[in-house]
């Protein structure tokens, strides 16, 4: 096996406490650091999302491999600065006015990351102007990733992507949508870009949004 | 933003008022429920609408009382959110940053420092006996680690520590049991316990059967079997796709389970009948629908009978603004359901 196998698997089983000082062994070792992210992690945690989609394991083994990845992530980040290399995107991500459920928007964010995105949070309960202003600000947001979980909060969900949808910067971003109450015929009525309905799709998403995955 | 009420003194006290509907009852609804929970033929299929009553204790804080944003007794700072109808941790507010710190930082109340019997005679007038009564237990030994520190936190505190995690649940059924025992005690008579526990997401619980096996069912076990010691029935509530645990929770001898519609419900009505009670709601598309006709109310109350009733083991409920289809769905279902048993055998 090599190290950068190793490395996968110790992701995938959740080894935060080993993965770091894997990375830092393969790097000794002359690995690439984009070669270590994308092999060594980005495809683990995508067999790991896929897994999940398949409920061969659950929130808790998927947020543990997420996590070991982060450890990863850690060390190589700045060699990752040094090379120039860049993330896949940015995504701005939050839960929309009136709902202040954040697990499955934590997940997301999560897996997301986990895809090799930079993830800016804003938490939960954020009204519209919050999203527009986030996304119209930064030229280096791609995606801006919406969830909701109440059917109570679904107006707001609408609200949020139809003042993304007016953004005169809305050409650069994409919009993504996602929560227990909402469907692909929900997502494609209000205008959204995209639907996910579970965290490792949002993930697929994400990365078939910006990269064509 | 969130408009977050506030609820008054004596909102936040009173147990909720049930929309009673007169019909020509043969035996008392709740003799007919009682049918139900000891897996018989009821006479008709227990409305749990209209023919439930609420006793609801005021010295309880395991969680404020409902509509209230307040403190509960473990320091949780809960947010009451008017568009969700219920609490919800206030964000950022959570007590640990990591429940590995719940055996330094978590205080237990003290039950025997407290007195719950203040106002217990003035509930026990307010009981209607004609009803069974449901005392409603929150938060459930998951959903309360879910409320002590970050999600994240929660989930891998279960995969990477799993002594800690079994004391935690031992300790806090421990508790759950110790309040069981004081409110039976010390307030006023009722005849059910549900236990609230929300296991599962929109498409799959949260964690694995197995995990459930291994943490929360050998716990729930004890408080399933301290109700039935004590003469109470013990419905469950969870919110998501939990059907994996339907064969644990017959295990459990659980009285009943308020299913959402995301499970298979015509699968688990055919496969346990009475073995395990289920509540399904009828759809708010049709019983809320602003001017529904009539016809089309009854169309759906007898679909609804035909599809779920079996011979036994269902449990209505719906939501109605309107008092009249509140009515016609409560008539619909006793009568119909009436006429369905008489035929059935058993």
């Amino acid at each position: 096996m090599s190290r950068i196998q190793e490395i996968a698997a110790a992701v995938e089983m959740g080894k935060a406490k080993v993965v770091g000082g894997l990375v830092e062994e393969a790097l000794a070792e002359g690995c690439d650091p984009a070669e270590i992210l994308s092999a060594g992690m980005i495809e683990a945690m995508a067999v790991v999302g896929g897994k999940f989609q398949r409920n061969e394991i659950y929130v808790p083994e998927m947020l543990v491999a997420a996590r070991a990845m982060k450890k990863g992530v850690e060390v190589l980040k700045p060699r990752l600065a040094a090379a120039g290399a860049t993330t896949v995107g940015k995504v701005v991500i939050g839960t929309v006015a009136g709902d202040l459920h954040d697990i499955g928007k934590n997940l997301v964010a999560m897996m997301i990351e986990s895809a090799g995105f930079e993830v800016v949070d804003l938490g939960v309960d954020v009204p519209a102007g919050k999203f527009v202003e986030a996304a119209d600000t930064d030229p280096e947001v791609s995606i801006v990733a919406v969830s909701a979980l109440l059917t109570t909060t679904m107006p707001a969900m609408k609200e949020t992507v139809a003042a993304l949808n007016a953004s005169a910067n809305r050409s650069r971003f994409r919009v993504l949508v996602g929560g227990a109450p909402v469907t692909q015929n929900f997502a494609d009525e209000i205008g959204a870009d995209a639907y996910a309905p579970d965290a490792a799709s949002a993930a697929q998403k994400a990365r078939a949004l910006c990269v064509g995955e | 933003m969130l408009m977050n009420k506030k609820a008054t003194e004596s909102e936040a006290t009173t147990a909720p008022q049930r929309t009673a509907v007169n019909l020509d009852y043969p035996v008392t609804p709740k003799e007919n429920l009682k049918m139900v929970f000891d897996r018989k033929k009821p006479l008709w299929v227990p409305n749990i609408s209209t023919e439930r009553g609420w006793v609801w204790c005021p010295h309880d804080n395991d969680r404020p009382a409902f509509g209230v944003s307040a403190k509960d007794w473990f320091g949780v700072d809960w947010t009451f959110v008017e568009t969700a109808g219920g609490q919800m941790v206030t964000p950022n507010t959570f007590i640990m940053d990591d429940p590995l710190q719940w055996e330094e930082r978590l205080l237990f109340p003290r039950f025997e420092k407290m007195d719950f019997t203040p106002g217990r005679e003035e509930a026990a007038a307010k009981v209607d006996s004609s009803v069974m009564n449901f005392y409603l237990m929150q938060d459930g030994l998951f959903e309360r680690l879910l409320s002590l520190a970050p999600s994240d936190a929660v989930f891998c505190f279960l995969v990477e520590e799993e002594e800690s995690a079994l004391r935690y649940f031992k300790t806090m059924a421990d508790y759950k049991i110790a309040l069981m025992d004081k409110i039976i005690r010390e307030w006023a008579p009722f005849d059910v316990f549900i236990n609230s526990d929300d296991w599962g997401t929109q498409i799959s619980t949260f964690i694995s059967p197995e995990m459930y096996r291994k943490y929360i069912f050998p716990q729930m076990t004890r408080i399933v079997d301290f109700a039935h010691e004590h003469g109470k029935y013990m419905v469950f509530h969870s919110c998501g796709k939990i059907e994996a645990l339907t064969p644990q929770i017959v295990e459990l001898k659980a009285d009943g389970w308020e299913a959402q519609s995301m499970n298979d419900l015509d699968s688990l009505r055919r496969r346990y009948g009475r073995q395990l009670p289920i509540q399904i709601k009828m759809d708010t598309e049709v019983t809320e629908k602003p001017g529904v006709p009539d016809q089309t109310i009854t169309d759906y109350v007898h679909d609804y009978i035909d599809r779920y009733a079996g011979d036994g083991g269902l449990l209505a409920f719906y939501a109605a603004r309107d008092a009249h289809v509140n009515e016609l769905i409560a008539r619909e279902l006793f009568e119909y359901s009436m006429e369905r048993y008489r035929k059935v055998e058993g």
